[in-house]
This record gives structure tokens, sequence and C-alpha cells, in this order.
């Protein structure tokens, strides 16, 4: 593989290579346009499409609509995992690739790298809040659509009541944990699909009502005299916290910074690290001793929750684990900014950060030719705005995405290389 | 393999697909546009001339849909210098308009709106009554509602379904003013009556000369 790979530039890992970055962006732009619009086209009509299809049967079957409701975001993720998939060809660290492949071949790999990565990716999507957004989305339409054209209420927390929904839990609950400690998600592309539909299902509906149902327990609990009691002291220190000056700054600064950071550092540098895995191959973080240490994969994770002896932890811990591996990965990721350099990172940090701004100037174009239109005419036509928001951003994030696993990848393999360069003079001296 | 000729190969089913992507992408995207707009904006106007027959169901939470049948006819417009105490603001003109209406009394027309459109096609709402209400304007109608006063007839009833009666029996026609306040210099051409949160159906009126 490494004879097809041209030679590393410095460019790729030093200050300069922003600009190489974006050279590329631009190129794979150039090179893919019609594919990266047309997988972001066919996921927006894979979302909504659900999305509406959930709406229309919900009248005649909410627990149907519940069922369908998790394939809308499962489409924008495979769109995007193939978006960034599809970016390779032109890149030279993930040329060879797809070199001698047919496009029957390239398809079939393509699906299977997307399949193992929805996971981490809905992570992704659901840190971010899109997730929420189209289960918000879901709420307020059907609720919109019912109550105007029928007259009637959303029946959208109708789908599953009393034992009905307890067995949906548990059996939500065993099928997950089967899947994870069987490893089904890896054995086949229709077990990764049904495990990214299970794990999208539990995070739209079913953790918020066993959540629901953890509420009622932990009202009658927190009633109790002597624990009522001390959250009574708890709520006291709690209000005496803004009072004091320095500790209302303290508190304001740390959670404006955790609030930025996420948009500005996390957001970015997770993309990143989801996008090296969708190319078939791992960011590398440095240890305390500067040492290249393997990245934290899923089922490690799952092997340490093995390991935890309470089983109550243990099963509280997996049934928020997709979620929590990559914020572990991306807390990793923030290391691996050091195996890129910090500049040109930060660099990249901004330019995604500034191509998520190119969503407001499209909603001020928008505004400028629907802002005065009449308010129905605006909320009906609302949708068109963030479709091209979304179609904008996605469609220039993915290339650049590309493009900067693209310099990483590089700028490690050239490290990589140098080392061994070095530990091969040292060897050489020494013998 | 020229790097255009590799281009075209790459891209060729994809270029294509766009089209049909695109299309598809657009309707999905016009779930409100065309399915809830014209359901819940007045996009669907009734009316030649100056009279008309005015069709609509109204449908309601329980039982089968409420039919309101009713001819309205735009009797004229006038600008007037004052409507009881009440006079236009400066650069502004009062005008007054008088609809007559004719419908059995059992159909229901409480809760109806009226505007006046200009020929730019600008649109103007009745002035509404001021707080505590004018006590000199028994002649001329300030609470927007189309039917008398005293016999407005039944009401839609939204929550149980059928109808809510109302006082007394209202007449089989009758006539009612309304005052308007446009900008000095324009000239009413059309109005509209419509019912309240009732679209997509309203009538269009052509104003007599």
């Amino acid at each position: 593989m490494s004879s097809v790979v041209p030679a590393p530039t410095e460019d790729a890992a030093r200050p300069g290579g922003i600009v190489q970055v974006l050279a590329d962006a631009g190129r794979v732009l150039a090179e893919h346009w019609p594919q990266l619009v047309g997988l972001f086209l066919a996921g927006w009509i894979g979302r909504l499409g659900f999305l509406w299809l959930a709406i229309a049967v919900m009248p005649f079957s909410p627990t149907l609509s519940v069922l369908i409701l998790p394939l809308a975001p499962m489409a924008t993720l495979l769109s995007l995992v193939l978006m960034v998939r599809f970016t390779a060809e032109t890149l030279p660290a993930f040329a060879s690739l797809f070199e001698q492949t047919s496009t029957r071949e390239r398809w079939r790999s393509n699906l299977e790298v997307a399949a193992q990565v929805l996971l981490p990716f809905l992570a992704l999507y659901a840190a971010q809040g899109l997730l929420s957004a189209d289960t918000r989305l879901f709420l307020v339409e059907s609720n919109t659509d019912l109550y105007l054209t029928r007259g009637e209420a959303t029946k959208a927390a109708e789908y599953a009541q009393g034992p009905f929904l307890i067995g949906l839990i548990v059996l939500a609950i065993v099928a997950r944990k089967a899947i994870g400690i069987l490893d089904l998600g890896k054995k086949s592309l229709g077990w990764a699909f049904a495990a990214t539909f299970l794990e999208v299902l539990w995070i739209v509906t079913l953790a918020k009502a066993l959540s629901t149902q953890l509420d009622a327990v932990t009202d009658w609990v927190t009633s109790r005299a002597v624990i009522a009691q001390c959250l009574d002291w708890w709520a006291q220190v709690q209000a005496w916290i803004p009072k004091i000056p320095v500790l209302r700054e303290v508190v304001a600064a740390v959670s404006t910074f955790l609030k930025h950071a996420g948009d500005l550092v996390i957001v970015p540098v997770a993309w990143l690290a989801l996008g090296a895995t969708v190319f078939g191959t791992q960011l590398q973080a440095k240890d305390d001793f500067g040492r290249f240490t393997p990245p934290i994969k899923h089922d490690a994770v799952t092997r340490r929750l093995k390991a935890i002896p309470s089983p109550v932890k243990r099963y509280a811990a997996q049934a928020v684990e997709p979620v929590t591996t990559p914020v572990k990965d991306t807390l990793a990721a923030l290391s691996k900014i050091a195996s890129a350099g910090v500049i040109p990172m930060v660099i990249f940090c901004l330019i995604f950060a500034f191509v998520s701004q190119l969503k407001v100037a499209v909603a001020l174009v928008f505004r400028h030719f629907f802002g005065a239109a009449e308010p129905w005419l605006r909320w009906a036509l609302s949708p068109y705005s963030d479709f091209l928001q979304a179609g904008l951003y996605f469609v220039i994030t993915m290339a650049l995405l590309g493009a900067a696993v693209n310099a990483v990848v590089l700028g490690e393999r050239h490290r990589a290389a140098s080392v061994e360069d070095v530990e091969a003079s040292e060897t050489g001296q020494s013998v | 393999m020229t790097p255009r000729a590799r281009w075209m190969v790459r891209n060729r089913g994809w270029l294509i697909a766009l089209i049909p992507l695109l299309v598809g992408a657009l309707a999905v995207t016009g779930w409100r546009l065309f399915r809830i707009y014209p359901v819940i904006e007045f996009v669907a106007p009734q009316g030649h001339g100056s009279q008309v027959e005015f069709h609509q169901r109204v449908p309601v939470s329980k039982g089968s849909p409420i039919e309101r049948v009713v001819t309205i006819g735009a009797r004229g417009s006038a600008p007037v210098d004052a409507v009881g105490s009440l006079r236009p603001d400066p650069g502004a003109q009062l005008h007054l308009v008088t609809l007559s209406f004719a419908a059995r009394p059992d159909v229901p027309l409480v809760g109806c709106e009226v505007f006046l459109v200009d020929a730019a096609g600008s649109r103007y709402s009745a002035l509404r009554p001021p707080i505590g209400g004018l006590t000199d304007t028994a002649s001329t109608r300030l609470d927007r509602d189309c039917v008398p006063e005293d016999a407005p007839g039944p009401a839609v009833d939204w929550i149980n379904g059928g109808l809510e009666p109302g006082e007394g029996v209202r007449p089989d026609s009758w006539t009612t003013s309304m005052a308007f306040e446009l900008p000095q210099g324009t000239q009413p051409t059309r109005v509209i009556v419509r019912w309240i949160n009732q679209a997509p159906d309203y009538a269009l009126l052509e104003i007599p000369r």
C-alpha cells in the first residue's frame, strides 16, 4: 500500500498544511460534487420521507410510526458516511483503497464500512443535537399535521402503554446487550443496520420512557424524609453559589468554555476521528510519555465494561455506552491534535465553525426573498431553507473532512517513517 | 484516460440521477407546503362580480363536517369623514363598506372577518372597536362580525361538534356596514369575507362603482 502513496510532504503536518487541506477540499468538491450532492439528496429524501411516513401512519398505528422513525436519522447517517467515503478516491492517503476494484465491489466495501461506523456516527449526530432535532421535527410536525388537518392532538406518546411499553424496553435492553456481547454488529451488514436501528429507537423513544419510569422511582426515594432533608441542604448550597461573586464568575466561565468548546473543538475533532474510521484508519493519540497509543474501540469498551463487578453499574454503563464511547474517543482525539500539529488543527476547527456559519448566510438569503411573505407561507417554505442550509453545510463539510483526515494521516505516516529511520540508525550505531 | 474523461466516467451516472433526486428532495421538503398550507391558509377564493353563493364544508373534531351556504353581496364602498366620533388619522381616509347576506337561519355565520383589497393587492382589516366601545355608532358595526347583533344565529361547536344555538331567530337576509381606514387616495376594489380559522375557502367580491 505504501508503494502507491505519494511521499508525504512536510506541508501536510505543518501550519502551512492548512492551505493544502483547503486546496484538497476544493479538489474533492470539483471532482466529486455530483456524487456528494446526489448522496446528500438521497439522504435527505430518506430522512424526510421516513419522517412523513411515520407521521402519516400515526393516526392508524402509533407503534408502527415510532418503529419507522429511527429510519429517518439512519438515512442521514448513511448518506454522510458514504459522502466521506466517496472523497477517498481523490485523496493521496486513501487512493489505494479503490484501485483495481469494480463499481460493485466499491459499493459493497462502502456499505460494509458504513454499517460499521454508523453507531459511532450516531453518537456524534446525537451529540450535535441533530438527533433531538429530528425527534422534535417529528413531534412538532405530527402535532401540526393532526391538529390542523384533522383537529386532533398528536398520538406520538401513545405508541406503547403499561406492560407493552415495559416489554418493549426489556426487549430492547436484551437485544442491545446480545448484539454488543456477541459482536453481531460486525458479523453482517444486516446485523449492523439492525444494531443501529435499535440504538436510534432506544435513544429517541425507549430511553426516554425508561427515564420516565425511573423518575417515578426517584420521586418516591427523594420524597423520604432523610433524603429530602439532604436534598434541601444541597439546594441551599446551590442557591448560595451564585451569591459568592468569585464562585459565580468561575461557574459562568467554566460553563461558557464547555459550551463553546463543544462547537469549536470537540465536534470538529470528533468529526475528524470518525472521518478517519470511515477510511479504515484510526488517528493515533500519544500517551503521557509521547508514545502513540491505539485508540479506544467500541469492543474494547465492551470488554472493559464486562470487567466492572457491579452488575447495575455495568448495565447502566452499557445502556449509554455507544454514546459515551465517542465522548471518550473525543477526549482521546484532543490529544491527537498534537500528532497533526496544534496550529493546523486549531485552524481546522475554526474553518469547521466558519462553514457551519454558512447555514446562517443561507437563512439570511432566504429571509431576503421570503421574509415579507405571509406568515403561513413563510412557515410552509421554511423547510426549503433548512434543505439548502443542510445541503451546503454537509457537502462542504464532508469534502473538508476528507481533506483534513488525508492531511493528518499523511502527517502521521511521515512522522512514523521518521521515527523508524531514527530507530534504525540508532540500532545500527549500537550494533 | 484524460482527467476529464475520468471525471465523466465517475460522475455520469450521478449527474443523471441528480434530476430525479432533486425532484424527490423538493417534493419531500414540501410536506408543509403541499399538505398543510393549502388546508390552513385561505387559498381558495369563490365569487365573480359583486355577489356570490358561498359554499363551504367546515370540519369539526367530532361528527360530520358542517355545511355553510350563504349568499354574500358587496353593495358599495364610500369614503366618509367620520364614523361616530372616530376620525381618520393624518394621511388616512375612512371608508364604509356595505355588505348584504342571505342564508337559512340554521347556517352558522358567527366569527366572520372582512378585509378590503386595493388595486395593488394590499389588504386592510376592518376597524376594531376602541376599548370601552363607541357609544354613538349605532348605525355602524365595529365588531367586525357580519351577523345581526341581536340575532346572530348558531355558531360552530368546535369541542363537541355540531352547532351551538344562538339568541333569537336570525332573519333570512340582512345588510351590515363596516368601517375601514385606508391611506388617503387609495381606492378599494375588492372585499374579502371569510370565517376565522376556517380555511381554505373565502369569498372575494368586486366592489361596484
